[in-house]
C-alpha cells in the first residue's frame, strides 16, 4: 500500500508543472551565476573557481534555505489535498493504514522536492560549460568539475534540510489541516536560523552552533572558517566530518521525531472544530460532521410579520467614505486578529529581540544604543517578515471575499469599486503601521533596558513611517495590482515575488542608475546624529513623491480592472475597465500628467543640472583613463613642496570653494617641459592656473574632459632646482538635487569633512585612477593589475616616491578657512588666528550676506602632502601634555568616551616619545566627523574619527577590549609610523606604517590593560586574519612583502606577529629597532624606506638562537598545528601539584594560494599550565609558563604548580598562528 | 413596475474549449410578485440571475427595469442605481469567519447605504426577527445551520427596501420543514416587488409564484402563468402503471415525459391528442408534466404558443 501511495504521489507531481518550474528557474540561475558576474548567489568568492567545491556547497546550502518554500508548497499541498478536495471522507472510509497513508504522502512529497536541487548541480555545470566556451568569463575562472562535491553537497545539505523541512512542514499542515499554517511555520523556520546566525556571530558563541544550526550551513562556515584558497577550489566537506554529521544527525533526528508525533496524533476521524481558527472556510451548506452548527429554535415562523421599517439609502460621497472607511476597518481586524498574522509578528519579534539583545560590533565590542543603529538592526531582523506580510496578505485581501464564498454577496452591494480598493490598501498600511509601531516600541523598551534614556521618537517616526511606510506602499499596491489582473493567486503570488527579485537584480546587469526607472527607487541615505538627513532630504522627498504617484497611478489600474462579478475573461475585463474608464476620465490622465510633471522635474535636476553616471559608463571612463594615459605614469613632473589655501565653507548651502597655491619644484636633473594635471572628479569643478606671474608659459595641450586628464606645456620648461606657483579654484556647488546625493562626507550641514586629495587636482598620472577588479579588467581587455613594485634591496627609481604620493615630498601648509558662524573649523596645524567677519555677498557664489567665521592655521613641522579639513558645531575638550594640545572636537551628542581618547592620546605620546623618538607637532586632535564614512584616519596632528564607531561604544572595561583607546593609540602611532616614517611605493610599505600603528597600539594597551588581557585580543586578530586568508583574491604574500591593500596582512597578521616578536626578543630590542628607524627615516628626503629597513634591524636585535622567527614571521607564511593529546595532575605529598602534559606540534610553510608544505622543526614554543577561572570569567591565571625547544612532533612535559590546575597545554597564550587554536589546551585530568 | 428583458444573450468557452450557449436570445417581461424561473441544472438560470444581479456582462441584449417612481433603470449598463435596489442571494455563499449575523448585517447594510447607524440598529434587529435569527444573532454565520444560513442570506437580500430581489435555488438542501419556513417568508416579500426565484423544483413554482419561465440550455421554453401551463396541458397525458420489461418498449412506440416509480413498478406519463387507450387513464396535468412535456425536444408548449 504504502509503495501504491508513494508512486501515486510521486506521479501525480510529476504530472504537474510545478515540479518543472522549480527545476526550470533553479537551473537558469544557477547557470547565470556560474556562467557570468552578473549574478551572485551566496555570496562573492573571490579568487576561486567559480565552479569551486566550496562554491557549489555554499550555494547548495544558500539554497536550501530558499528553498524553503518549495518544499513547502508541495508538503503542504500534498498533506492537505484531501482536505482541499474534500475528499477527505472518501479516503478515510477506504481500508488504508494510517502509516501507509502519511508515508506514503510524505516521501512521495519529499523526494518530488528534492528534483529542483538537481538545478543547482546541473546549473553549475552548463554555467561552465557556457563560461568557458563562449568567453563570457575568464576560463581561468573554472575548475575542473569535481564531482564528489555535488555528491557531498546533495548529501550534507539537500537532503538533510528537506527532510527537516518537509517533516515540520507535514507536521503543521497534517495536524492543523492549514495552508497558512504551513506557511507560517515556513517563515518561523527561518527565523529559528536567523536567530542561531545573530546570537552566534560573536566568536565567543560560534561552537554552539554546531549543535543549534537547524540548517546546518553555519557549521559548514566553521569547518570551512580558515580554508585557504588552494582547498576551496579542490575540497568538499562531506557527512565523513564528524561535527557536521552530529548536526544533521540532530536536526535530522528532530525530523523524524516530528514524524512520529504526527503519526501518533493525526486521526483519520475528523477534527473537532476549534482549528476553524485558522481556515478560511467555503462555508458549505451541506451538514458535515465537521460543522459544529447551532440548533435551530423551533419557533414556528408563522407569526404576524410587520413591515420593516423604513430607511433611506444614501449614495453621495460621504456615503462612499463611510463605506471605504468600515470595508477597511473589517479587513484590518480580519488581518490582525488572525492566528496567522499574530505568528509571523510573534515571529518577527521574536527574532527582533534576539538581534537587539545580541547586538554586537567586532571585538565582543558593544555600543551606545543610540536609535539610529537600533533603527538599523530592527529593519535588517524586522522587514523579512514584514515583506512577507505584505507579499501575504496584499494577495489574500485581494482574494477574501472569494475565499470566503461571499464575492457574490459583496459584489452586488451598491458600494463602489474604488472603495473596496482604497479600503484594502489601508488594511495594508494600518497593518504594516502597526508592525512598526511595534518597531519603535522595540526600540524604546531596548534603550530603556540597556540604560540609555535619549529616545529619539521623532527619529523613530520618520524613519519607520514616514520613510519606511511610504517606501512599502507603492510595493502593498504592485502586489494588489499584480492580484488583480493576473487572476490566479498563487501564479500571483509567484509573478509578483518574480518581479520584486527582477526589480532588485536586474538593473545593474542593465546599466540602469536612474532612481526614476528601477522601480520605487530613491537615492541612499544615512542618517547621522550630527548631521540629521541633512542633505538627502530634497532628493529624497522628490523621489518619494513620484513613486507615490506611480503607485496611484498602478491603483488606478487596478481599479479599473478590479473582479467584480463573475466576468473572469480577459475580453470581459478589458471591456469593463473600457467602461469604468469611462466613468471618470479625469483620474488617470491627471495622475499620469502629475507623473510625467514630477519625473520631468526630476529628470532636469538630476540629469540636466545635475548629472550622475552609470557603473558601467563609469568603468568606461576609468578603462579609457588607463588606455590612454598610463604611459605617461613615470613622466618626470614637479614636486609640492608649499601649500597654501583659503578655504570657504557654506554648511547650509552645501557649497565649497576652495583657493590653493602650491609651489611646486624640480627636484629632478632634467628640464620639466610638460605638466600633467588631473582635476578632481565632478560634481567639482576646477580652474587651474599655472605660473600666475606669466601667463603665456603654460599652454593647454590636451584636455580630455571625461577623464579631466590635462597637459600643459611649458616654455621655457622648468629647469632643475627651478620653483614655480600653481594657483587653483575648486568649487562645489550645490544646485537643485541628485540621483544619488554625491560628496556627502565632503560638505555637509554639520560636519564637512574632506582631505586635500578630495579638493586638489593631482600632479601626473595616478593609478588609484584604475579600474581594479580583476575579472572587470579582464573584460575589458586590460592586462592584470601592477602590484606594488616587488621588493628589492637596491632600489633606485621606486624608492623616490612614498606609497601615498607621487607628486611630494614634504611640505608646509598654511590655511586660512572660513565657515558659518556657529561652526568651528579645523585645519592642520596650530591655530594662529580667529575672528568674525561680516560679508557682502560674493557676486560669483550668491551667498547671503551674513556674518562668518576664520581660522588661520599653519602647521609647525614639514608633512606629509596629506591632511584634513573640517567644520562642524563642535564641543570641544582640551588637555595639554608637556606643553602639547591634546583636543578631542565631539558632537554634544557623544559625550560617552572623550576622557578616555584624551587619555589614550596621552598614554600614546607618553609610549611614543620615550620608545621611538619627539613628537613634532604642537597638538594632537581627535575629531568627530558624520557617520557618512566610518573610520579612523590620520593626518598630521589630526585624528578625524567617525561618529560611528568609537564615540557611542560602551566600553565595560573590566570585561570588553577597550577599542577606543586601542583605535586612538593606533592613529597616534601613525604619528610616527607613516606621518615620520614613510614606507616607498614598493612591496612591505604598510609593514612600516600599519603593522607598526597595530604594534604602537598594542603597547599602549598593554600597559593599560596588563598582559593577560591582550590574547583576548590577540584572538580576534588572528581569527580575522585566518579566515580573510580564504577570501584572498590575487595572491597572499609574507608580512615584509605585503601589499598595500591586503588589510588582513598588515593589520591583522601584524598585529599577532608584532606581539610575538616582542614576547621572543622583548620590547626593549623591538622598541630599539624601531627608534633606530625613525631616528634614520624622520622626515627625511627620498629615497624613502623599504621594509628591508626594519626587518634587517629586527634581525640585528635578534639573537642567533632565535633567528628563525625573521623568517617565519617576515619572510615566509608560517602555520601551525599545535595541539595537546594528554593532561593530568597529581598532588604532591607537600600539597603541590604535578601537571604532565602531552602536546604536538607541526610547523607549515604556506604558498600565495595557503597550500602547505610541512617543514622541520626547530622552535621555541611556550607549554604553559593554567589555574581555575573565577567565577564568570572564562579563564585563569597562567601559573607557569615554560619556553620548551621542540624539535620533533611530540614532547611531554612535566610542572609543578603551588594552585589546583584547570587546563594546560601547548601555547598557551596562542602567539602563534594555529589553524584550530582551540585545541591548545585541555582540562587536566586528576591521576 | 416591471423587468423587461429583451434579446438577452450569453456564450461561454466551456470546459472542452467548445462555446456554450448559456442564454439564447431571451426575452421575458417580469411583473410584481414572485416569478419562477423552472430548468434543469445548467440550463442557464444562475447565468441569467446572475447577468441581471450585475454579476456578469451579456454578450448582447437588454434589460430593463420600468418603475414609475424611480423611473426606467437600463440594468445592464447603470449597474450602481440597480445594485441601490436589488436584493440578492446567490445560490451558494459564504461568510467571513468568525462573523456573527448582527455584525455581517450591519456591513452590508453599511455598504447599501443605510448610513444613518440607528436606523441600522432597527432596521438590522427588525430583519432578525424576521428570518428568525434574533436570538443567536451574536454567533457566527459560519457556524449555522443550512436553513439558518439561508435565512440569514434573505435578511440581507432584504436590507434597504429592495425593488428587484433574486433568489437563485434557495431552497436546494433543505429540509422539507426549512424549505416551507423560507418559502413563507418570501411569499411575504414579494407582493409589491419584484421578486426572481429560479428552482428545479416544479412544486416550488406551482406554490408560490404567480408568474413562471422555463428555461433549457439557454432557452425560454414557456413563460406564463403556472396555472395556463397546466390547463394547456389538459386532456393530453395519459398515465399508465407498467413492469419495468416493457418500458423500452413504451419509450420507443410513445412520447413519454415522465416515468417514476410508484409502490416499485414505472408508471408513465405519456403525451397524446388523443386516448392511447393500451390500458392508459387520463391523467391531471401538473406542473411537472408542463415542465417535462416542455423541455422534451417536440415540445407541445412551444406547439402552443
Amino acid at each position: 500500500m504504502f509503495r501504491h501511495l508513494f508512486s501515486f504521489e510521486v506521479r501525480y507531481w510529476l504530472r504537474q508543472p510545478m515540479v518543472y518550474v522549480f527545476l526550470l528557474i533553479t537551473t537558469l540561475l544557477f547557470t547565470w551565476a556560474a556562467a557570468s558576474d552578473d549574478l551572485t548567489i551566496g555570496g562573492t568568492f573571490g579568487n576561486i573557481y567559480k565552479n569551486a567545491p566550496f562554491v557549489i556547497q555554499n550555494q547548495f546550502s544558500v539554497w536550501s534555505l530558499l528553498s524553503l518554500l518549495i518544499t513547502t508548497s508541495f508538503v503542504q499541498s500534498a498533506t492537505l489535498r484531501d482536505f482541499a478536495y474534500k475528499t477527505e471522507q472518501i479516503i478515510f472510509a477506504s481500508p488504508i493504514h494510517k502509516l501507509d497513508y502519511l508515508m506514503g504522502r510524505f516521501c512521495g512529497a519529499y523526494v518530488v522536492a528534492l528534483i529542483p536541487f538537481l538545478g543547482i548541480s546541473l546549473g553549475i555545470i552548463l554555467g561552465t560549460l557556457i563560461g568557458q566556451t563562449t568567453g563570457s568569463t575568464d576560463p581561468d575562472r573554472y575548475g575542473p568539475i569535481v564531482w564528489s562535491a555535488h555528491l557531498n553537497s546533495f548529501l550534507v545539505f539537500a537532503l538533510p534540510n528537506t527532510f527537516i523541512t518537509a517533516s515540520i512542514i507535514f507536521t503543521l499542515a497534517a495536524l492543523t489541516r492549514s495552508t497558512i499554517t504551513s506557511f507560517v511555520g515556513a517563515i518561523l523556520l527561518l527565523v529559528a536560523y536567523a536567530i542561531a546566525n545573530s546570537f552566534l556571530s560573536d566568536i565567543e558563541n560560534e561552537q554552539l552552533a554546531y549543535y543549534v544550526d537547524t540548517f546546518g550551513s553555519r557549521p559548514y562556515d566553521l569547518i570551512t572558517k580558515y580554508w585557504t584558497v588552494s582547498e576551496k577550489n579542490t575540497l568538499s566537506v562531506s557527512l565523513a566530518n564528524p561535527m557536521l554529521l552530529l548536526n544533521r544527525l540532530i536536526w535530522m533526528g528532530f525530523g523524524a521525531g516530528l514524524l512520529v508525533f504526527t503519526y501518533s496524533r493525526f486521526s483519520f476521524t475528523e477534527k473537532a472544530t476549534n482549528r476553524r481558527a485558522f481556515r478560511w472556510p467555503f462555508a458549505s451548506r451541506r451538514k458535515s460532521p465537521t460543522t459544529e452548527t447551532i440548533p435551530d429554535t423551533a419557533t414556528p415562523i408563522f407569526t404576524t410579520l410587520e413591515a420593516l421599517p423604513h430607511v433611506t439609502q444614501q449614495s453621495g460621497a460621504s456615503t462612499q467614505w463611510a463605506q471605504m472607511y468600515r470595508m477597511a476597518k473589517t479587513d484590518f481586524w480580519g488581518i490582525v486578529t488572525g492566528t496567522a498574522f499574530l505568528c509571523i509578528m510573534l515571529g518577527g519579534l521574536l527574532n527582533m529581540g534576539f538581534a537587539l539583545k545580541f547586538a554586537n560590533s567586532g571585538y565582543g565590542l558593544s555600543s551606545y544604543p543610540v536609535t539610529y543603529d537600533l533603527i538599523g538592526t530592527i529593519r535588517g531582523t524586522m522587514f523579512l517578515f514584514l515583506i512577507s506580510i505584505i507579499i501575504f496578505y496584499s494577495g489574500a485581501l485581494i482574494w477574501k471575499e472569494r475565499d470566503a464564498g461571499i464575492d457574490q454577496l459583496h459584489d452586488a452591494m451598491p458600494h463602489p469599486t474604488w472603495a473596496i480598493f482604497v479600503a484594502k490598501l489601508l488594511a495594508m498600511i494600518g497593518t504594516v503601521a502597526v508592525i512598526l509601531l511595534l518597531c519603535v516600541v522595540a526600540g524604546v523598551i531596548t534603550q530603556t533596558a540597556k540604560g540609555y534614556t535619549n529616545y529619539e521618537l521623532g527619529l523613530y517616526l520618520t524613519e519607520f513611517f514616514a520613510i519606511d511606510l511610504l517606501r512599502f506602499i507603492p510595493l502593498i499596491i504592485l502586489s494588489m495590482l499584480v492580484h488583480t489582473l493576473v487572476d490566479n493567486k498563487y501564479l500571483a503570488f509567484f509573478i509578483f515575488v518574480a518581479l520584486l527579485m527582477m526589480n532588485a537584480y536586474i538593473w545593474t546587469p542593465l546599466d540602469v542608475a536612474s532612481n526614476l526607472v528601477q522601480f520605487n527607487a530613491s537615492p541612499n541615505y544615512r542618517y547621522s546624529d550630527m548631521n540629521g538627513f541633512g542633505p538627502y532630504v530634497t532628493s529624497f522627498i522628490w523621489f518619494r513623491t513620484y513613486w507615490l504617484l506611480f503607485a496611484a497611478l498602478l491603483g488606478t489600474v487596478a481599479v479599473l480592472f478590479w473582479v467584480r462579478g463573475k466576468d473572469t475573461g480577459l475580453k470581459d475585463r478589458i471591456r469593463l475597465a473600457g467602461r469604468s474608464y469611462a466613468g471618470n476620465r479625469f483620474v488617470l490622465p491627471g495622475l499620469v500628467l502629475a507623473l510625467i510633471g514630477v519625473g520631468g522635474y526630476i529628470y532636469y535636476n538630476t540629469k540636466v543640472v545635475n548629472t550622475y553616471q552609470s557603473s558601467k559608463v563609469r568603468e568606461q571612463a576609468q578603462v579609457a583613463y588607463e588606455k590612454k594615459f598610463k604611459k605617461y605614469q613615470h613622466r618626470v613632473q614637479p614636486r609640492i613642496v608649499d601649500v597654501k589655501y583659503a578655504i570657504d565653507v557654506y554648511p547650509n548651502q552645501r557649497n565649497l570653494v576652495v583657493n590653493g597655491d602650491w609651489v611646486v619644484k624640480n627636484k629632478a636633473t632634467v628640464p620639466i617641459d610638460s605638466v600633467h594635471i588631473i582635476l578632481p572628479q565632478r560634481p567639482m569643478s576646477c580652474v587651474v592656473t599655472l605660473d600666475p606671474a606669466h601667463p603665456k608659459r603654460a599652454v593647454l595641450l590636451l584636455n580630455d574632459d571625461t577623464t579631466q586628464y590635462r597637459i600643459y606645456r611649458l616654455t621655457p620648461a622648468l629647469a632643475p632646482g627651478d620653483s614655480m606657483r600653481i594657483h587653483f579654484v575648486t568649487k562645489k556647488v550645490t544646485q537643485g538635487f541628485e540621483n544619488e546625493v554625491t560628496l556627502t562626507k565632503q560638505i555637509n550641514q554639520n560636519g564637512t569633512f574632506f582631505d586635500n586629495n578630495d579638493v586638489d587636482p593631482q600632479i601626473g598620472y595616478q593609478e588609484q585612477g584604475e579600474l581594479t577588479g580583476k575579472n572587470d579588467r579582464k573584460d575589458y581587455g586590460l592586462p592584470e593589475r601592477e602590484r606594488m613594485p616587488k621588493l628589492e634591496r637596491n632600489c633606485t627609481t621606486d624608492c623616490m616616491n612614498t606609497y601615498l604620493s607621487n607628486n611630494s615630498d614634504w611640505v608646509n601648509v598654511e590655511t586660512v578657512i572660513s565657515t558659518a558662524p556657529d561652526q568651528i573649523a579645523v585645519a592642520p596645524g596650530s591655530l594662529l588666528k580667529a575672528w568674525i567677519q561680516t560679508e557682502s555677498a560674493q557676486p560669483a557664489q550668491a551667498q547671503p550676506n551674513g556674518t562668518r567665521r576664520y581660522f588661520q592655521y599653519k602647521l609647525d613641522h614639514k608633512s606629509l602632502n596629506f591632511y584634513s579639513f573640517i567644520s562642524a558645531r563642535f564641543e570641544v575638550a582640551r588637555q595639554k601634555w608637556n606643553g602639547i594640545d591634546i583636543e578631542v572636537y565631539y558632537d554634544k551628542k557623544h559625550p560617552y568616551n572623550v576622557a578616555n581618547m584624551l587619555q589614550s592620546v596621552k598614554s600614546s605620546l607618553a609610549y611614543y616619545t620615550a620608545n621611538f623618538g619627539p613628537y613634532y607637532h604642537k597638538q594632537a586632535r581627535i575629531i568627530e566627523f558624520p557617520r557618512y564614512a566610518s573610520f579612523a584616519q590620520a593626518f598630521p596632528g589630526t585624528m578625524p574619527y567617525s561618529e560611528g564607531i568609537g564615540f557611542i561604544a560602551k566600553i565595560d572595561p573590566e570585561t570588553d577590549v577597550d577599542m577606543v583607546k586601542y583605535v586612538v593609540a593606533h592613529e597616534m602611532g601613525h604619528q610616527w609610523w607613516a606621518h615620520q616614517v614613510t614606507g616607498a611605493q614598493m612591496e612591505g610599505a604598510t609593514l612600516l606604517s600599519e603593522t607598526q600603528a597595530q604594534y604602537s597600539a598594542l603597547m599602549v594597551m598593554e600597559k593599560t590593560y596588563g598582559k593577560a588581557r591582550m590574547k583576548r585580543f590577540l584572538k580576534y586578530e588572528v581569527d580575522n586574519y585566518l579566515a580573510s586568508r580564504g577570501g584572498e583574491s590575487l595572491k597572499e604574500q609574507p608580512l615584509e612583502r605585503v601589499d598595500a591593500n591586503q588589510g588582513y596582512i598588515h593589520y591583522r597578521k601584524g598585529s599577532a606577529v608584532m606581539y610575538y616578536l616582542k614576547e621572543m626578543i622583548g620590547e626593549k630590542a623591538v622598541n630599539a629597532a624601531l627608534c633606530s628607524l625613525a631616528g634614520e627615516y624622520a622626515y627625511r628626503e627620498p629615497p624613502y624606506p623599504t621594509s628591508y629597513a626594519l626587518v634587517d634591524r629586527f634581525r640585528q636585535n635578534t639573537p642567533d638562537s632565535l633567528r628563525y622567527l625573521i623568517t617565519d614571521l617576515f619572510e615566509t607564511m608560517t602555520i601551525f598545528n599545535n595541539r595537546t593529546t594528554k593532561a593530568s595532575y597529581s598532588k604532591l605529598p607537600n600539597g603541590q601539584y604535578q601537571v604532565t602534559v602531552s602536546v604536538e606540534s607541526e610547523k607549515f610553510r604556506a604558498d600565495s594560494l595557503g597550500r602547505e608544505t610541512p617543514v622541520k622543526l626547530d622552535d621555541w614554543i611556550d607549554v604553559g599550565v593554567y589555574g581555575k577561572p573565577a567565577e564568570g570569567k572564562k579563564q585563569g591565571v597562567l601559573l607557569t609558563n615554560r619556553r620548551e625547544h621542540f624539535r620533533q612532533k611530540t614532547g611531554t612535559y612535566s610542572f609543578v604548580v603551588k594552585d589546583e590546575p584547570y587546563e594546560a597545554g601547548i601555547d598557551p597564550i596562542s602567539y602563534l598562528i594555529d589553524r584550530i587554536p582551540d585545541d591548545n589546551l585541555k582540562k587536566v585530568t586528576k591521576l | 413596475m416591471q423587468l423587461i428583458i429583451e434579446h438577452l444573450s450569453k456564450t461561454y468557452s466551456g470546459a472542452s474549449g467548445q462555446p456554450v450557449r448559456a442564454l439564447d436570445d431571451v426575452s421575458l417581461i417580469i411583473p410584481t410578485g414572485m416569478y419562477g424561473l423552472l430548468g434543469q441544472n445548467g440550463a442557464g438560470k444562475s447565468t441569467l440571475m446572475r447577468t441581471l444581479a450585475t454579476l456578469q456582462e451579456a454578450d448582447s441584449g437588454t434589460a430593463t427595469l420600468e418603475d414609475t417612481k424611480t423611473g426606467t433603470i437600463d440594468v445592464l449598463n447603470q449597474k450602481e442605481a440597480i445594485r441601490q435596489t436589488l436584493g440578492y442571494l446567490p445560490q451558494e455563499f459564504g461568510v467571513y469567519p468568525k462573523v456573527s449575523a448582527l455584525e455581517l448585517l450591519d456591513h452590508f447594510a453599511l455598504l447599501k447605504g443605510v448610513t444613518n447607524g440607528r436606523e441600522r440598529k432597527i432596521l438590522i434587529e427588525a430583519l432578525l426577527n424576521r428570518v428568525n435569527l434574533y436570538e443567536v444573532r451574536k454567533k457566527a454565520v459560519s457556524s449555522y445551520s443550512g436553513g439558518m444560513k439561508q435565512r440569514f442570506g434573505i435578511a440581507q437580500a432584504l436590507i434597504g427596501n429592495p425593488q428587484l430581489i433574486i433568489v437563485d435555488e434557495p431552497t436546494a438542501g433543505l429540509d422539507p420543514g426549512e424549505r416551507n419556513r423560507f418559502y413563507n417568508l418570501l411569499s411575504e416579500i414579494g407582493e409589491n416587488v419584484i421578486v426572481i426565484l429560479s428552482t428545479h423544483i416544479v412544486q416550488d413554482v406551482m406554490e408560490l409564484c404567480s408568474n413562471m419561465a422555463i428555461i433549457h440550455r439557454g432557452r425560454v421554453l414557456f413563460s406564463g402563468t403556472p396555472l395556463d401551463s397546466v390547463n394547456q396541458l389538459h386532456g393530453r397525458i395519459w398515465a399508465k402503471s407498467i413492469t419495468k420489461a416493457d418500458l423500452p418498449q413504451y419509450l420507443a412506440q410513445y412520447r413519454v415525459i415522465s416515468n417514476k416509480l410508484v409502490a416499485g413498478k414505472p408508471l408513465v406519463h405519456i403525451v397524446s391528442e388523443v386516448d392511447p387507450g393500451e390500458g392508459f387513464s387520463a391523467a391531471n396535468p401538473d406542473l411537472e408534466d408542463v415542465f417535462f412535456s416542455t423541455i422534451d425536444g417536440r415540445s407541445v408548449a412551444a406547439d402552443a404558443r
